[in-house]
């Protein structure tokens, strides 16, 4: 994959009010590069219209009996 | 086994109990054992913060006195059981592993889970290692009990060290991404990860809200049991209902898709060995096709990584360089993610959690079985599972591969030492029931227990031998 761009990194970062010096950048990109690659394996998965699912449904028991 | 009998701390809890019953053993004599091995083993293995000996030799005298005057508080009376650094005792700051928290002032109170130990008898020995804020497979300083040149797991790398060698019965860990799991499976132990919200996590430090599960880890199975039984919320059926129960009628299916790709052969032929087993001893095995496996792993990756820089929000902004540089990293990067990307793994929890109850109710299974871990203990020094092609894979990505899809789903799951690599390393087979189905997984757990006899760590057998192997009472 390739490695987002140090600038937008710190623009993100900004937004997210973190100080993220330059010297750590690249290695940042590269944890967050392997984050949206993990995020992109999603894509496979018919979730239009799906609800999304704050925490554990407890009521699977009863679906899957 | 060694030819000398073993001491005290190696006892199972049920063991000990019957034992302490009948005045064949105190719990200052059991307590005493447990300290001795701690102090044979901790140079080489690091499984302890703080060892509490002072306040554990007086709950001990403590359960003495009340088993003498006829107060049974149950089968955990007078067991020494260990803490994972990340969950609040008492009068003790809790850590969690990290210099955010080194200045910590002690708990007001238990967490919940240590609370219910207490009124169950059990004798706290001390806090255990934890990597930094249970986010991590490497539990440093702590070392493996099987090649102390290895890595433990984690993130609940002491409690299985600790229960490994005996220098406690028991211990409680966390499991928010296979944090019981997966050091169970590396350090040859029993690892119960509960149904999500079957344990209450009041006074443990979060890692991701939505994940986050405390369990036990023991020698035994029946003993993971009884903690848990301890420790869960009131109303929860009991994990040992179904213990002496064998596997006639029990289907168990084995998803091939995911959970046995890559993986390294001597698990993979440990684990087959494990399904050999549970068929022989009457379970029905069906090999099924959970698709969405893999894509369960990737939404609770997200799910883990968002929720934790949440948690961690206003440390990383007021004091960054108190972090370890690993989980500084982590969470600065989750920090960037995008809102829709966490919103779109939340859709997906919805949708694997279908698909796996369709899975059950399709086969109409008891449990899945899979290999808790890829690979087994990587070296300290070079923190990669290597596979027989000659690849190798980062130890936070590989261990957290196959435990992951379960903490999405939310379903009970229990790790059991099934063999051993060609390195002499344990293996740990994964046995995931249905929600609020402690009790099914455990009887599965059992049965391969009693046909899988496997042997003590190395540092057990040396430590018990400095010791004189005293006689059983």
């Amino acid at each position: 994959m390739q490695s987002l761009d140090h600038l937008a990194i710190e623009r993100f970062g900004r937004i997210a009010r973190i100080d993220l010096p330059e010297e750590r950048l690249a290695r940042i990109a590269e944890r967050l590069s392997e984050l949206v690659a993990m995020a992109a394996e999603l894509d496979e998965l018919p979730l239009d219209g799906v609800p999304p699912a704050g925490s554990f449904n407890p009521e699977w028991q009863e679906e899957s009996a | 086994m060694s030819a000398v009998s073993p001491d005290p701390c190696d006892l199972t809890i049920q063991e000990a109990a019957r034992l302490l019953r009948r005045g064949e053993l105190s719990a200052v004599e059991l307590l005493s054992s447990v300290v001795q091995r701690i102090v044979a083993t901790e140079p080489h293995v690091h499984a302890y913060v703080v060892v509490l000996e002072g306040e554990a030799r007086a709950a001990a005298e403590a359960a003495d006195a009340a088993l003498r005057e006829g107060r049974d508080l149950g089968p955990l009376h007078g067991i020494p059981v260990a803490i994972k650094d990340i969950v609040d005792v008492a009068g003790v700051p809790t850590r969690c592993g990290s210099r955010v928290r080194q200045d910590a002032a002690p708990a007001a109170k238990d967490a919940a889970c240590v609370a219910r130990l207490r009124a169950a008898g059990a004798v706290i020995v001390g806090k255990t290692t934890t990597q930094e804020f249970a986010a991590g497979v490497v539990s440093p300083p702590a070392r493996n009990p099987w090649d102390p040149s290895r890595i433990p797991g984690g993130s609940s790398g002491g409690s299985a060290v600790a229960v490994a060698l005996g220098s406690a019965l028991a211990a409680i860990g966390s499991d928010t991404g296979g944090s019981v799991r997966i050091p169970a499976a590396l350090c040859g132990v029993v690892g119960l990860k509960p149904t999500f919200g079957s344990i209450a996590t009041d006074g443990v430090y979060p890692l991701a809200w939505s994940l986050d599960t405390v369990g036990p880890l023991a020698r035994t199975v029946a003993d993971a049991a009884l903690v848990y039984d301890a420790i869960a919320d009131p109303g929860r059926p009991s994990a040992r209902l179904e213990l002496d129960h064998n596997l006639d009628g029990i289907r168990i299916g084995v998803p091939k898709a995911h959970f046995f790709e890559r993986v390294q052969p001597g698990v993979a032929a440990a684990v087959e060995h494990g399904i050999r087993c549970l068929r022989a001893l009457g379970a029905e095995i069906v090999e099924v096709n959970w698709r969405e496996a893999a894509a369960a792993r990737a939404a609770s990756f997200v799910i883990n990584r968002v929720e934790s820089v949440a948690v961690h929000a206003q440390g990383l902004r007021s004091m960054p360089d108190r972090y370890g540089d690993e989980l500084r990293l982590r969470l600065e990067a989750a920090a960037l993610f995008p809102a829709e990307g966490y919103l779109r793994a939340l859709q997906a929890r919805t949708l694997v959690q279908a698909t796996v109850a369709g899975l059950f109710r399709e086969h109409r299974l008891d449990a899945l079985v899979a290999p808790a871990t890829p690979g087994t203990a990587a070296p300290a020094d070079d923190l990669h599972v290597v596979y027989d092609d000659g690849s190798r894979e980062p130890v936070g990505l590989a261990y957290t591969r196959l435990t992951m899809p379960f903490n999405l789903t939310g379903q009970p799951v229990l790790s059991v030492p099934c063999g051993f690599d060609d390195r002499g390393l344990p293996v740990g087979l994964q046995i995931a029931g249905r929600p609020g189905g402690e009790a099914r997984v455990c009887r599965i757990g059992a049965a391969l227990e009693q046909a899988i006899t496997l042997p003590r760590p190395p540092l057990a057998h040396l430590a018990m031998e400095r010791t004189g192997g005293e006689e059983r009472p």
